[in-house]
């Protein structure tokens, strides 16, 4: 997340700063925060925000500080206002292998889990996938069956769009949705109950 | 323009200003509130006084002949003083052309840091006095004070004719709309303030703010006038509205509105101004804006420093009108016209 210190400043130079880093974010997106101190300049980044199609929120803090965060990136604007009323039990996958030990039988055990996972009912809400992780989402992964079995049954499958970036497997996306780090918070934040792995 | 030691003696009052120029106008919602406390004065004489919201007061002297008053100052919103002195004396004068007066006299106005060089302060003066001598009036006097961010402007006396005034809310239906000057110039000083505008911007609005509503004014006094106002920070759009008032609806057309190319396309990336979005506050339920485009929005709502004058005028005598002013004032355009009132008092269509 970007934060910027824009109090005492009046507009249009909260406005520009905010630009700068929105576009500094690049193609993959992100979280910009912006602290101000006039209601007027919220306005502003919220007139911005909402002309280039991008979701806003703001939060009014102590001393007058008013934070607005603009969410930049795709897929996760929707899910977001979703899971905010019904995440219910969401696993966050941070790795290709479950546990400590072999790698080999790690690899195994968690294909293992992500079958197990379909026979849960109810369903997981949210799958989320990040840093190694993002491996299995992708469409070379050998849980891609189980995955999109899930994701017909309701569950939504999100993985972090700076990982798939990272490994280079941006393009091969085999199921569900990339998210930001912003999205994978929110729906965290929700959750009845996580499962972290 | 440039004055190479001014510029530097005014570059650190600029970073100081909070806001610039006409920019710095309290919104016309709070105004109102703080004004409608005020006690109603009552004098025969007084033919145009603050209650009316009009842009300058009017007080008759004769049968044949009234004064006009008026005062303005405001922050720098440039860098180099003998500018700002001309653009904050072109604004000054502003409101006794709007009037349909003729300025007689003037006051300057000045608040100055004690730390700062004086020679600045003589540049200020010295632009003012410039516009004072274009404009055929006579500076005699003025007042000053020290404090913390530099400010100019002058109160101006003027005279008319009491049967020739021109009100800003007395248009008819069937009028149509003339204004002088390209909207802009907010959006442009903003950029600059954000050293992300372009030379021929910052020149285009400097050119514009410096120029004497007097050359159109003096056109029109040719032409039958029904209202006429000039746009300060309050923006376009509010100023139609109150010259539309309770009896008639503005009908503007965003596709002929004169604007500066380099304030649309920084509008376009959301250069957004302060005072351009208490304008649209103070506009909220007013407008009907139909299909227009965000950055003709945010050009008919940007504060104006100095800005243009518009007329209403008969529509018989619109074109005529407007080809009149051209020869003065070559971007003035047709921008709208006057209907029985509607639901709204603007419509953009």
């Amino acid at each position: 997340m970007t934060t910027i210190d824009a109090l005492g400043q009046v507009c249009p130079i909260p406005v520009i700063r905010t630009k700068k880093a929105i576009e500094g974010l690049g193609e993959e997106g992100g979280v910009v925060a912006v602290l101000v101190d006039n209601d007027i300049a919220r306005q502003n980044l919220q007139k911005m925000a909402s002309g280039m199609g991008l979701q806003s929120e703001y939060t009014q803090k102590e001393n007058g500080v008013i934070e607005v965060t603009i969410v930049v990136g795709e897929g996760c604007v929707l899910e977001n206002d979703q899971t905010a009323e019904d995440s219910g039990l969401v696993i966050a996958i941070g790795r290709d292998t479950m546990g400590e030990g072999s790698e080999e039988l790690g690899r195994i055990l968690l294909k293992s889990f992500i079958f197990s996972l379909r026979e849960l009912t109810p369903p997981p809400t949210h799958l989320l996938f990040f840093n190694s992780g993002a491996q299995l989402t992708s469409s070379d992964s050998n849980s891609l069956e189980d995955l999109k079995a899930m994701a017909d049954q309701g569950t939504s499958i999100q993985t972090c769009g700076t990982c798939t970036n990272y490994y280079g497997i941006s393009d091969k996306l085999g199921v569900g949705e990339i998210a930001n780090m912003y999205g994978i918070v929110t729906i965290m934040a929700g959750a009845k109950r996580l499962i972290n792995i | 323009m440039k004055t190479g030691k001014g510029i530097l003696f005014l570059k650190s009052f600029l970073s100081s200003c909070t806001t610039g120029g006409c920019g710095a106008k309290i919104g016309p919602g709070e105004l109102s509130k703080v004004l409608s406390a005020l006690p109603a004065f009552h004098n025969p004489n007084l033919l145009v006084g603050f209650d009316a919201s009009d842009d300058a007061a009017v007080y008759q002297m004769s049968e044949d002949t009234a004064i006009v008053s008026t005062v303005d100052f405001f922050t720098p919103m440039v860098e180099d003083p003998r500018t700002f002195g001309r653009i904050a004396a072109a604004n000054a004068l502003s409101d006794v052309y709007a009037m349909g007066g003729s300025p007689l006299f003037a006051l300057n106005l000045v608040c100055y840091p004690e730390r700062e060089e004086l020679q600045a302060l003589g540049e200020i003066l010295a632009g003012g006095a410039e516009k004072l001598l274009e404009a055929g009036a006579v500076l005699c006097g003025g007042h000053s004070i020290y404090d913390r961010e530099p400010k100019y402007g002058l109160a101006v006396t003027g005279y008319l004719n009491p049967q020739k005034i021109w009100k800003n809310n007395t248009p008819q239906p069937g009028d149509q709309l003339i204004l002088t000057k390209p909207v802009g110039v907010g959006i442009i000083m903003a950029a600059l303030r954000g050293e992300m505008a372009e030379p021929e911007a910052i020149e285009a609005a400097l050119t514009s703010m410096q120029r004497l509503n007097k050359y159109a004014a003096e056109k029109m006094h040719h032409f039958p006038v029904h209202a006429c106002t000039d746009i300060t920070g309050f923006g376009l759009l509010a100023h139609a509205r109150e010259m539309a008032g309770k009896e008639t609806s503005v009908v503007l057309y965003p596709s002929q509105l004169p604007y500066m190319p380099q304030a649309y396309t920084y509008a376009e990336g959301y250069l957004l101004t302060a005072a351009g979005q208490r304008n649209r506050n103070f506009m909220e339920g007013a407008v009907d804006f139909g299909e227009t485009s965000f950055p003709l929005q945010e050009l008919m709502l940007d504060p104006q420093t100095s800005g243009g004058l518009l007329f209403s005028v008969p529509k018989a005598y619109g074109e005529e009108a407007l080809s009149a002013i051209q020869e003065a004032e070559p971007q003035a355009r047709i921008i709208g016209e006057v209907l029985p009132r509607f639901d709204l008092p603007i419509i953009l269509r």
